[in-house]
């Protein structure tokens, strides 16, 4: 800063006033001077003074003027900011590969980040829409001793615990309760269509605070309890869009489910889906559809049954603390059962709030490790931009040195090359929200089970976030080679040339690439980890091959058909499709497994009691011919039930492995009777045994009592049915849609045929591994990449300022593998200390995701092993290039060159 | 001699302020009189533009500035030509007169 800019600074620094003060004092001089010529030509005083103000044209406006001049200097530092972005825009316009490469690179890393906030803000910190107040809002928790002292919570409760606290509690206020979005067939014959469905009671829309689009919600005097409700519905407005193209003579237009017709009486505001996110496309009335969806003739009063989420608001001066008491005392009076059963059960609050909860849902805590993760990326993808970024100063080491000779200040260098990373960072930045739009929808694809519509796009938090890092990205990546062109050495620079580069700087830029190749391998590792873990939970042996089956189900019991006509159905269905071309096997059972199953009593002649296993049981399924054959279930003894047991009505039981070996351990079962409904059943006799099959999961009890009985003779309560339908070839997929059709047109108004591959019911389960695995695979190949070119830039360049050293070890007899061997082990040594950096903090962060891994050890030596062959094999990929180069030094150009 | 004195061309008086300026430090009321006695009263320079023009150059780094006395003890501020001043004084004026060479072989010839 020379003299005169100081000065000129201390006078900006100036207060107003003092400032002002010399305008004043610059131009009364010159009106005085003037008033007194005039009078000196003959004027009066007053006039004489009057012309002269008129002459200088107004003091004000002057005085306006100048204060507007010297706001124009004030603004030297935002003219130099537009001279500095326009410069480095030039800039990298000149290397439009550098440019290319380092803004996909942010663009990558800083998409990565808003993708994953953008995900984190909707599962975890965004209230629900349209709620009024949602942090006042609770749902009541049933505590239990969950075994060992450990309180087991438990969010569904029975509809009479409902009514109870609606009606007794006196510090808790509108009080509604809600089931969980499920399907529901709307329509019927062709018109059949499944849609998510709400079943609400009528206060439910009072509690959330939200207010119609269209028309009302349920009105008092609809939901009737146990009476039955009015059958009314209120629907999304994604829906009112989609079926009724948002006229409002959607209103009173009719839904058919079930057997009855449902008028339209409201919509939903747009983007309202309740208290959880995933989208809703209408509410009905539970007490309007109980009944018809099979709920047992008690179900208003029955203690029994939990299926409903209570929501309430504390009353006007309530304390959380009394109205849980206030609640407990309710559950109490009310059922006494529970209190026998267990005398520590009450009833607490909970905030319907995601941020707020005890534990958080899986998909949150892997969207939160996959935040840290891309913040890894990030982290990744600064440090090679601000490798390359160092690598193009020292190239122009003479530009900058020379400039620094001619009398710029080290302080607008650094600012000019500051301003460069930012420039590339706003670029970077606003390519990443071109990388949001897509990734984010495929991202919330995999990872949410129904993505809410929006969820995953860009709005305006994203955008906010996507600034923000860009900001601090740009600053990041642009702060090493600013303070060291700041730094720099002038006259060697300029005396050494671009050659040489100091050994300083390359231990810098050696270091970043240490840096990345250590972070790599620990997203590498995380990746290794998940990959192994899905390979192990697909590799699971279920007992079902759930991959080549297809079940269907047809909601026939809220059409009104009895048992007898919805299983002759099913029976005819079943016939029809054994003789379709193209299908293997079909069955026809009372349960679906993973999606329920049921236990029922049974009792061994000379086993009291029975021995028990802690999974409970035994449990059944009734099953009609061929069912082992369509879902792969292996007899290893005896036979399956036929067609003939069916013809002849026979008492036949088929149990599964471990059912046999513990009832009748080193015996024979074939034979043997079991009295399936208890000691005073008739006999059952064994006529094979099953392998061993799950139940309910992938990650299943040990130890499962299961058995089987022929359709005709399971318990009343299994009264539904599922067709199961093998296809021939291996893509079952592929068949459901001619499975649906056809049992769609089977007879005219069914409701919705519902045909999915088996696996899908185990979907939500595998999914969280399968996300870790794609996105840390992703993430570990983008920060693999990143690593190889940083690798390679620094070795490339190195060669390049070192041709002359070359050049003599060749003159010198070095040959031509020497010099290879050379460079590339001087690439390897760096990235063998970067991915030994990142083994260490791999072993070390291991055991913080031992819950979300399966089946595999945090510090896996295989997963270990590769990682570290994968780094190396890509170390020597990345410098074998410029080792080559460096090999065909021909030592007479080398040694002439400078 | 025209009846009514000329109001200056834009950026002219730039020009004249720099040249009056060349010889030493003078105050703003000394050279609007100066510029008006030096033009023989053909220009007259608007007083109301002078002082925006002086503080404007003085934020350019071609004048310098700082208050002295008058002859009358009274607080005036005094401008002077920096370095930069005068070269574009140099380079200003060979334009000008370049300028003025063309327009007049203009008006001659036509």
């Amino acid at each position: 800063m020379t003299f005169r800019e100081m000065r000129r600074a201390l006078r900006l620094a100036l207060t107003r006033r003092a400032v002002e003060r010399d305008f004043d004092d610059e131009l009364r001089y010159h009106l005085d001077m003037q008033t007194r010529q005039n009078i000196a030509g003959g004027l009066t005083p007053g006039s004489a003074r009057r012309l002269a103000e008129h002459e200088l044209g107004g003091v004000d406006r002057v005085k306006g003027e100048l204060a507007s001049v010297h706001r124009g200097t004030r603004g030297t530092v935002m003219d130099a900011f537009g001279t500095d972005v326009r410069y480095a825009i030039r800039g990298l316009r000149r290397t439009p590969w550098f440019s290319a490469a380092a803004i996909l690179t942010l663009a990558l890393g800083i998409g990565a980040n808003a993708t994953m906030f953008g995900i984190i803000d909707r599962l975890l910190l965004r209230p629900p829409a349209h709620v009024l107040r949602p942090d006042e809002i609770y749902k009541l928790q049933l505590v239990r001793d969950g075994g060992g002292g450990e309180p087991n919570y438990q969010t569904s409760q029975s509809y009479a615990t409902y009514t109870d606290v609606r009606d007794h509690a006196r510090h808790l206020t509108s009080v509604s309760a809600t089931t969980g979005a499920q399907w529901m067939s709307v329509g019927r014959g062709a018109d059949a269509r499944r849609l998510i469905a709400n079943r609400v009671t009528g206060g439910y829309f009072g509690t959330l605070g939200v207010q119609p689009q269209l028309g009302r919600f349920f009105a008092p005097g609809e939901d009737r309890d146990g009476a039955g409700g009015a059958p009314v519905v209120v629907i999304s407005h994604d829906l009112w869009q989609r079926e009724y193209g948002g006229r409002s003579n959607a209103l009173g237009r009719t839904l058919d489910i079930g057997r009855r017709q449902y008028t339209i009486v409201g919509v939903a505001p747009e983007g309202f889906s309740g208290i959880r996110d995933t989208p809703v496309d209408l509410w009905v009335l539970y007490s309007a559809t109980a009944v018809a969806r099979g709920a047992a003739a008690d179900w208003a009063t029955s203690h029994d049954f939990f299926y409903m989420t209570v929501l309430a608001r504390l009353a006007p001066g309530a304390t959380l603390a009394r109205a849980e008491g206030d609640a407990t005392a309710i559950l109490r009076s009310a059922d006494p059962d529970m209190v026998r059963s267990d005398s520590t059960a009450r009833l607490s609050l909970a905030s319907i709030l995601p941020r707020n909860a005890r534990e958080r849902p899986p998909e949150a805590r892997i969207a939160t490790l996959l935040g840290g993760v891309s913040l890894l990326v990030l982290l990744i993808a600064c440090a090679n931009i601000a490798n390359l970024l160092l690598a193009r100063a020292l190239r122009r080491r003479r530009e900058i040195a020379l400039r620094l000779a001619l009398g710029v200040s080290r302080a607008r260098l650094g600012a000019q090359l500051l301003t460069e990373s930012l420039v590339l960072a706003a670029l970077g930045g606003a390519a990443a929200i071109l990388v949001v739009r897509w990734g984010g929808s495929v991202i919330a694809a995999l990872l949410l089970d129904r993505p809410a519509s929006g969820a995953g796009g860009v709005d305006a938090r994203v955008v906010a976030v996507t600034v923000a890092l860009a900001l601090v990205t740009g600053i990041l990546t642009g702060l090493v080679p600013a303070i060291q062109a700041s730094t720099a050495d002038l006259t060697r620079a300029l005396r050494e040339g671009a050659r040489d580069g100091s050994v300083q700087r390359s231990r810098t830029r050696t270091a970043l690439v240490l840096v990345q190749a250590a972070l790599s391998v620990v997203l590498l590792v995380g990746t290794g980890l998940f990959v192994r873990s899905l390979r192990n939970i697909n590799a699971v042996e279920l007992g079902i091959d759930t991959r080549n089956v297809l079940a269907a189900t047809m909601d026939l019991e809220s059409m009104g058909y009895t048992p007898a006509q919805v299983d002759a159905v099913f029976r005819q269905m079943a016939e029809r499709f054994a003789t379709t071309p193209g299908i293997a096997h079909v069955s026809v059972a009372g349960i679906l497994p993973f999606a329920s199953s049921y236990a029922e009593r049974i009792a061994v002649p000379g086993l009291d009691p029975l021995p028990r296993v802690k999974d409970g049981g035994p449990y059944l399924n009734s099953v009609g011919a061929d069912f082992f054959a369509t879902l792969g279930t292996r007899i290893v003894r005896g036979r399956p039930i036929t067609a003939a047991d069916e013809q002849r009505h026979a008492r036949v039981i088929v149990v599964n492995e471990t059912m046999a070996s513990l009832y009748w351990p080193g015996q024979d079962p074939i034979g043997r009777c079991v009295k399936v409904g208890g000691r005073d059943a008739p006999c059952s006799e064994v006529i094979g045994v099953s392998e061993n099959t799950h139940r309910q999961a992938i990650l299943d009890a040990d130890q499962i009592l299961h058995y089987y009985v022929p359709l005709e003779l399971g318990p009343e309560f299994m009264k539904s049915r599922v067709l199961f339908v093998r296809p021939q070839g291996d893509d079952a997929r592929q068949m459901i849609e001619p499975v649906r059709r056809m049992m769609q047109s089977f007879a005219p108004n069914l409701p919705y045929a519902n045909v999915r591959v088996m696996q899908t019911l185990l979907g939500s389960e595998v999914r969280p591994w399968q996300l870790g695995a794609t996105m840390f695979g992703i993430f570990g190949g983008l920060a693999l990449l990143l690593a190889a070119i940083g690798l390679y830039s620094v070795v490339a360049y190195g060669v390049t300022q070192r041709t002359h050293e070359m050049g003599v070890r060749v003159a010198l007899g070095a040959r031509a593998n020497d010099v290879l061997r050379l460079v590339v082990v001087e690439g390897l040594r760096i990235v063998l200390a970067g991915a030994v950096a990142g083994l260490i903090i791999a072993a070390a962060a291991g055991p913080a995701v031992t819950t979300l891994l399966y089946h595999v050890s945090p510090r896996d030596p295989a997963v270990f092993g590769i990682v570290l062959g994968t780094l190396v094999l890509v170390a020597v990929l990345a410098t074998i290039i410029p080792a080559w180069r460096a090999s065909r030094v021909d030592p007479v150009i080398a040694l002439r060159a400078d | 001699v025209p009846a009514t004195p000329t109001d200056l061309l834009q950026g002219t008086l730039d020009l004249l302020i720099l040249k009056v300026l060349a010889p030493g430090s003078m105050h703003g009321w000394a050279i609007s009189q100066h510029i008006n006695r030096v033009s023989e009263q053909i220009l007259r320079v608007n007083q109301g533009s002078l002082y925006p023009a002086l503080h404007r150059l003085e934020g350019q780094g071609l004048l310098d500035a700082e208050w002295g006395r008058s002859d009358t003890e009274r607080r005036v501020k005094f401008y002077r030509l920096t370095a930069k001043g005068r070269r574009r004084l140099t380079s200003e004026t060979e334009s000008w007169l370049q300028y003025s060479r063309a327009v007049h072989l203009v008006l001659a010839t036509s």
